[in-house]
């Protein structure tokens, strides 16, 4: 248990250093931006004076370290400030639009995961046949296609030709089928193939004949056996793949108008608004820590030779 | 090596990928040969028109080759792709095997920023830095290197840490020779077929990052033919004029696929056991 | 004439690879008498765990059965299907192999994969895990209440050895096939498992077949031996016979080619050349190459099996013939 607790500790710390990083990262690729923020948001036609009294106000006139714990302290207290292009609080902005963004890679999440374990199962045991072939080229086709391709396809297909879904935008369940769908294969291909291999990795194992020797069937020595053990790098990739499903919302957002927070981002820095940029990248990454934490957990539960390093 | 490369020439898959990745190759180097437009040539009477003898994939909203433009953006794709790779690797390879040979602080300084980058989703990273560089396709190939190192250094670091220990280059270091000869005679020329593979994998994925740009607007600029721009801007007229939209991404799926095929048939060659 | 507990007939075991169709065993006959423990012996890769993993049906692709009977308590297990051999195996075999860490599967507690075999038959839990503690009493373990709770990388590779005869006698099956079982263990923690086994047989009055190449091992623990060579079984008899009167060439050099305390010759003999490739059809004996008495007709026919002397079969020609004398 204190083995536990410990490990639990490291991770956590660990994380919290990781923020930090990528808060250190994030201020010095804003500060390095040409232009001064402060031009951006007022008008050309205010004084060299106002201009000053603005950026002592927000402390602007500090140097840059100073800048940064200032900027730290805010986002501590959740404040990102104000965005430049909407006029409005860039947490709010947020908050509205987060709830779609994990819709979104939630569901994208689910249908990955259904559909590519159980294919990745059937393929390793049968593998050579013509399931495997024919799963084994098609996911790599997937894994070749860019997601908004498959999404103007999609598009094409059920909402124009077909008219049986939504184009873009979100109204309801059935305009988050494609958005969903389209996510999800690429992702999809990349976690059939890791179950497959891994899942022909442990039928190699000693333990699978073991259990087979002592007359265990063989559902149960392919479920209990076989699959558990193939679950646990394919459960820490569920976790580490949460950034490249994240990138590939505000790429699948934007080919489906849909109001999440990729398309936030989209707007901010097609309209070099730094706020706003600044404040989703934190939030994605205080969720992909997060993720990842989690996934370290999940696996020292499930290999209980992990908890022991 | 010659039983591998039989085998591999009996690969069906690999083939088709050595095949499309050639012909990719060889549309880059001849596009103005090939190209029946320039990529920027404009015919505004023929806005929007469907596929035709003269226009083979049809217009865009200003009457330009689609199918012109879609060949000339094989060159801009090959060339961000190759460039992030190239810059990618430099960064990769140093930091893998300064960390697996000088391990305790080096190592774990390294391994942090590594994790660190990591916990970033690569595409949000790289928007923020071309957001900082300004939009062009030059300023994407270091955006993408910049995000898509840390595959590079984990797989070295790891590879570096073993071969330290191999007997031969332990008798080098007692020998007394240099940390920097032991790198570049030793251990440098081990690494090769390592990485060789990673390079040649990352290479349809730094290819793929790259029209995900361009799609977002943060690529090469009009009248440049990227083809994630191309099919971007394609999604506004997909009712009227699906063939802008279909026909650039059908490019970046044949290229894609192609180095992704070709990439397994080079690792099954060189190290097939390498997890990546 | 004392009961057969296995009686393999003529089994032959096939790899079909790039390079064409191994006969990794060819034709092996034996059998294990109850309560008797059989040992096959032969230098590695000569087809004697394949042999073994042929009698429990667990061959995997490339490799099938391609002939032959394996008679168990008279029924031929080639012949039953797969749902039949689930049940033979464990209920009426057990096995365990040879490298104990890789065989337990390092998710699950020593208690659950102990009780695994027995709540197959549907033995209700609490029993099974009192049948599991008193095993591992059984296979002298310290502190069992503990280790049924650990999991197989916190303890010893003597120990998880312990578990594994444990694991596979707590059914109390007829025949206990031991592969190799002590080969992955240090020196001195295999006298123990020979020693622990030895006194597990006789309480439990299963027969054992076990698989080695060490003959020091068969010196201890088996009643009868049978060698094997290039995927053939070439001698058996019981194990004074096989030490004290070896007939076929093979056996004998392995005898001259084991250290022994008694005779101090300096430097122990080796068998020149090496084992031919079962890829390649030979029309004659598989040890013809290497044989210092091989004879003309050795290299054109195949030697039959013979019984020498009661109880002791052979395969050559030097029997018929009656040379092979020294």
């Amino acid at each position: 248990m204190n083995d536990t607790l410990r490990f639990i500790a490291k991770r956590l710390l660990m994380g919290v250093l990781v923020v930090f990083f990528v808060t250190v990262l994030v201020f010095c690729i804003m500060q390095a931006m040409p232009g001064d923020p402060i031009d951006l948001m007022v008008d050309t036609r205010v004084s060299a004076e106002k201009v000053a009294e603005i950026k002592a106000q927000w402390g602007l006139d500090q140097p840059p370290v100073v800048q940064y714990f200032y900027w730290l302290g805010n986002i501590l207290h959740g404040d990102f400030g104000m965005s430049i292009s909407i006029k409005q609080n860039v947490t709010d902005l947020i908050l509205q639009r987060l709830p779609y963004t994990l819709m979104l890679t939630g569901a994208a999440l689910m249908i990955e995961y259904l559909v590519s374990i159980p294919l990745g199962l059937w393929a390793a045991v049968r593998k050579g046949k013509a399931v495997d072939k024919t799963l084994t080229v098609t996911t790599v086709v997937l894994w070749s296609m860019p997601p908004f391709w498959l999404g103007v396809l999609f598009m094409l297909v059920f909402s124009i030709n077909l008219k049986i879904l939504p184009l873009s935008g979100y109204s309801g369940f059935p305009s988050l089928i494609l958005p969903a769908v389209t996510l999800a294969l690429p992702m999809l291909a990349q976690i059939y193939r890791l179950t497959r291999s891994e899942v022909l990795d442990v039928m190699d194992e000693k333990y699978v004949t073991t259990a087979y020797a002592k007359g265990v069937g063989d559902k149960k020595v392919l479920l209990k056996h076989v699959l558990r053990n193939a679950m646990i790098p394919v459960t820490v990739m569920f976790f580490l793949s949460l950034p490249w499903l994240i990138g590939g919302a505000v790429v699948v957002e934007n080919v489906f108008a849909w109001p999440g927070m990729g398309q936030l981002l989209w707007k901010g820095i097609a309209k070099q608004d730094f706020p706003i940029v600044q404040g989703i990248i934190f939030v994605i990454t205080i969720l992909t820590v997060v993720c990842n934490i989690i996934g370290d957990i999940v696996a020292g539960i499930l290999d209980p030779r992990i908890r022991l390093e | 090596m010659k039983e591998k490369l039989k085998a591999i020439a009996k690969n069906r898959m690999f083939l088709v990928g050595f095949l499309l990745f050639f012909t990719v190759v060889v549309v880059a180097i001849f596009a103005p040969y090939i190209a029946p437009h320039t990529y920027d040539e404009q015919n505004l009477a023929m806005k929007l028109a469907a596929p035709s003898a003269e226009y083979p994939f049809g217009t865009d909203q200003y009457g330009r080759c689609i199918f012109s433009r879609v060949i000339f953006g094989s060159r801009i794709a090959l060339n961000v792709g190759l460039t992030a790779v190239i810059i990618e690797t430099l960064i990769g390879v140093t930091l893998g095997i300064l960390a697996g040979y000088y391990g305790k602080a080096v190592d774990k300084v390294i391994l942090f920023v590594t994790d660190a980058t990591w916990s970033i989703p690569p595409i949000v990273l790289a928007m923020a830095i071309v957001l900082m560089l300004g939009p062009s396709s030059q300023n994407v190939a270091i955006s993408i290197a910049v995000v898509s190192w840390a595959q590079f250094t984990k797989i070295v670091r790891a590879k570096v840490q073993s071969l330290k220990n191999l007997s031969y280059i332990e008798a080098a270091r007692i020998y007394g020779e240099s940390d920097t000869n032991i790198i570049l005679r030793y251990i440098l020329p081990n690494l090769t077929s390592t990485i060789v593979i990673l390079a040649t994998l990352a290479l349809p994925s730094a290819i793929l990052s790259t029209t995900s740009m361009g799609f977002l607007g943060l690529g090469a600029q009009q009248p440049q033919p990227d083809w994630g721009m191309i099919l971007s801007e394609g999604i506004k007229y997909i009712g009227k004029a699906p063939w802008i939209s279909i026909v650039p991404g059908l490019a970046i799926v044949w290229t894609v696929l192609g180095f992704n095929l070709a990439g397994e048939g080079v690792k099954e060659l060189l190290d097939p056991r390498l997890k990546v | 004439m004392e009961e057969k507990v296995l009686d393999v007939k003529n089994l032959s075991i096939d790899f079909h690879t790039s390079r064409g169709c191994v006969k990794a065993v060819d034709r092996v006959s034996f059998d294990v008498k109850r309560g008797e423990v059989f040992a096959l012996v032969g230098e590695s890769g000569c087809g004697k765990s394949t042999t073994a993993m042929g009698i429990m049906q667990l061959i995997r692709s490339p490799g099938i059965i391609s002939g032959g009977e394996v008679v168990f308590g008279g029924r031929d297990l080639l012949k039953l299907s797969r749902e039949e051999m689930t049940g033979v195996r464990g209920r009426d075999i057990g096995m365990i192999f040879q490298n104990p860490l890789d065989s337990l599967n390092p998710v699950y507690t020593i208690g659950a994969q102990m009780t695994e075999g027995l709540l197959v038959e549907k033995m209700d839990k609490k029993q099974a895990w009192q049948v599991a503690r008193d095993m591992l009493r059984d296979v002298k373990i310290s502190d069992v209440e503990q280790r049924m709770k650990s999991f197989p990388h916190e303890i010893s590779g003597g120990m998880r050895q312990r578990v594994m005869i444990g694991m596979m006698l707590c059914r109390n099956p007829k025949l206990l096939i031991a592969d190799e079982p002590t080969t992955a263990l240090d020196v001195t923690i295999q006298a123990g498992i020979i020693e622990l086994m030895n006194e597990l047989r006789r309480k439990f009055n299963s027969a054992v077949l076990i698989i080695t190449h060490d003959f020091g091992i068969v010196a201890d623990i088996a009643d009868r031996v049978g060698v094997m060579y290039a995927g053939n079984l070439i001698e058996t008899a019981d194990v004074m016979t096989i030490f004290d009167r070896p007939r076929h060439p093979y056996t004998r050099l392995l005898m001259k080619a084991l250290p022994t305390i008694t005779k101090d010759e300096g430097r122990l003999e080796t068998i020149k050349g090496t084992v031919p490739n079962l890829a390649e059809e030979r029309p004659g004996c598989n040890f013809a190459d290497r044989c210092p008495y091989a004879m003309q007709k050795c290299r054109e026919q195949k030697p039959e099996w013979k019984e020498c002397e009661p109880g002791h079969f052979c395969a050559c020609f030097l029997e018929e013939g009656g040379t092979a004398r020294e």
